[in-house]
């Protein structure tokens, strides 16, 4: 599977607002994929984009060579999932029901799972280790549980690429290690690419293959280590109350 | 199931004039009972009366469990597009309306049966018509909900004025619309519905699963492939017709299109449209047919407005529903 945007042109209409322009990106294969920046720079903006869930202003991304344009909402929902911030409320639902969803683009008129979705959602549902609460309804999960959840929904789904927007907040930091780790094995077990915005730079450059690093209106796509020598990072934030370490490749807490 | 088809005959055997059970079996399955007037009775009168309660109860509950999915808010319902507001203000017009404008052309047909109906249904199709043009320009759905619960303000103050300044009689009329009732139709009207109802639940079969999707939030379900656009323009389109259909024939009735799907939820465990929207024609039928068969007074001649008996049931038992189980699992 392949990515490409080419002087892609992203942002809002009515009234207009463009939050990034000449994106130019490609991503081959099955990577861990990190988008960082600071708060309101545009990840979300990006991902949604990609998503195919706001219409692009300009210039063109293609997935696997097709322009998004070109791929009906059906389509789409083949080749990306997504995993949205701002979560739906809890549902009255079962983590099974709730995973199944994913199976939609593949489902008959009715939605109804053939024996291969049911397999495919009792995949999805035991890679995020939920197998066993697997009937218990969204309303009693945990935060960290019910993002997992989400995450299974996005598996089950089946697609070569899943985007998730911030999967880790609200998450206590063994959950997001642990999200991170789920993350780096769905990427390299399942071949699938996925790119995530967070705010988790420390975790993100410990893990991730790559990072695409947005900054000044810039886009820079780099594997972590690349981009800890560029020394760009050194300057991401106001040094006075946050500072880059090159030697540990971690953000401390100027003191 | 069983409850339902149980109440079908409870509702059709209950009524001022006591028919024994064995004849109403006979009249409805071979047309012939004991005596021609109770044939009659069964036959045109009590049989389109449960029919009607049928529909009007699965109608009304589908449509909300439509508008609760779209607008994902547990108080949205028929009423809350204005639908209801719509046809009350056309029957307004139509009742007190025409005598203010000095339009007293032969009261007997402004009053009769069709015309309400015909008012109510434009009354319906005039905010259908401006909620649909809503819908294009404004694609928040909250924003819409507000805009609906704005007509029904709206009509609402249009019609106090007009009640305000007509004469007794007419206000006892369109007071005694406004209670609704299910009786009174014949044959060829509750066909008329018959044929909107199916038409309106044939479309909400195919709408079960993007339903499903939407209980995510619209970009979820724009990213397992739903036409957000198509699917807004079906749900609003299936709510105009049963809604509109319902009320311009029974009546503006209150509540069941709220508490049905409640109900339904809290029965069932579930939010998949796969299974609440069975659940919510049968339970909205049964519940209908209850409501109506209690308005009756059983064993007396007075038959109570259905518009209070649904409120007066109903409201008590979700109000119990919900303080047992603390809260609603939308």
């Amino acid at each position: 599977m392949r990515l490409e945007a080419k002087n892609l042109k992203i942002g809002y209409k009515n009234p207009e607002k463009i939050v990034l322009d000449n994106i130019n990106l490609e991503f081959n294969g099955a990577d861990l994929i990190a988008v960082i920046g600071v708060n309101g720079i545009g990840k979300s903006t990006l991902l949604k984009s990609f998503g195919g869930i706001i219409p692009t202003l300009g210039g063109d991304f293609f997935i696997d060579n097709k322009s998004i344009r070109k791929y009906n909402q059906k389509e789409l929902a083949k080749k990306i999932s997504i995993v949205l911030t701002k979560q739906p409320q809890p549902q009255n639902l079962s983590i099974s029901d709730f995973v199944a969803l994913g199976r939609q683009p593949y489902t008959n008129w009715l939605g109804i799972n053939s024996d291969n979705d049911k397999k495919k959602v009792n995949e999805a549902i035991k890679q995020v280790e939920l197998f066993d609460l697997r009937n218990d309804r969204l309303v009693n999960l945990s935060d960290g549980q019910l993002q997992k959840a989400l995450i299974a929904r996005a598996i089950a789904q089946d697609t070569d690429i899943i985007l998730l927007d911030e999967p880790t907040s609200h998450l206590d930091l063994y959950y997001k290690a642990l999200i991170f780790k789920l993350l780096k094995k769905i990427s390299s077990n399942a071949k699938k690419a996925v790119l995530f915005a967070t705010h988790e730079m420390n975790l993100s450059l410990q893990i991730c293959d790559q990072i695409i690093l947005i900054k000044d209106n810039q886009i820079i796509k780099q594997t972590p280590e690349k981009l800890i020598e560029s020394g760009i990072l050194t300057n991401l934030f106001p040094n006075d109350s946050i500072l880059f370490d090159n030697k540990t490749g971690q953000f401390n807490i100027n003191p | 199931m069983l409850l339902f088809t149980c109440l079908f005959f409870l509702n059709v055997s209950l009524g001022s004039v006591s028919i024994p059970l064995t004849d109403i079996f006979s009249a409805i399955f071979t047309g012939e009972s004991s005596q021609s007037t109770w044939t009659y009775i069964i036959l045109e009168y009590r049989l389109p009366k449960a029919f009607t309660a049928i529909m009007v109860g699965s109608g009304l509950g589908v449509s909300g469990l439509l508008m609760q999915t779209f607008f994902r808010n547990p108080l949205a319902g028929p009423y809350v597009l204005g639908l209801s507001s719509g046809a009350g203000l056309g029957v307004a017009l139509l009742i007190m309306g025409s005598s203010l404008l000095g339009l007293s052309l032969g009261n007997s047909v402004f009053y009769s049966k069709s015309s309400v109906v015909i008012a109510s249904s434009i009354g319906s199709i005039l905010v259908m018509g401006s909620i649909l043009i809503t819908s294009v320009r404004i694609k928040d759905t909250m924003a819409l909900l507000i805009i609906g619960l704005m007509f029904a303000s709206l009509t609402g103050a249009i019609v106090s004025v007009l009640s305000y300044f007509s004469a007794s009689d007419e206000l006892q009329r369109y007071i005694f619309w406004s209670l609704g009732s299910l009786g009174d139709l014949s044959w060829t009207e509750v066909s008329i519905l018959g044929s909107l109802w199916t038409f309106g639940m044939l479309i909400c079969i195919f709408l079960i699963k993007p339903l499903d999707a939407l209980l995510l939030g619209e970009s979820y379900a724009k990213s397992l492939g739903v036409n957000i656009n198509q699917l807004r323009y079906l749900i609003v389109i299936v709510t105009c017709i049963l809604t509109g259909c319902i009320t311009a024939f029974a009546g503006p009735i209150a509540f069941v299109g709220l508490a049905i799907p409640h109900l339904s939820r809290l029965i069932f465990k579930t939010n998949r449209h796969l299974i609440m929207v069975p659940s919510v024609v049968i339970s909205g039928s049964v519940v209908m047919l209850l409501c109506d068969s209690i308005a009756q007074l059983p064993t007396s001649d007075l038959i109570l407005p259905i518009n209070a008996v649904t409120s007066f049931l109903g409201a008590p038992v979700v109000i119990w529903l919900i303080l047992k189980t603390r809260r609603l699992n939308f």
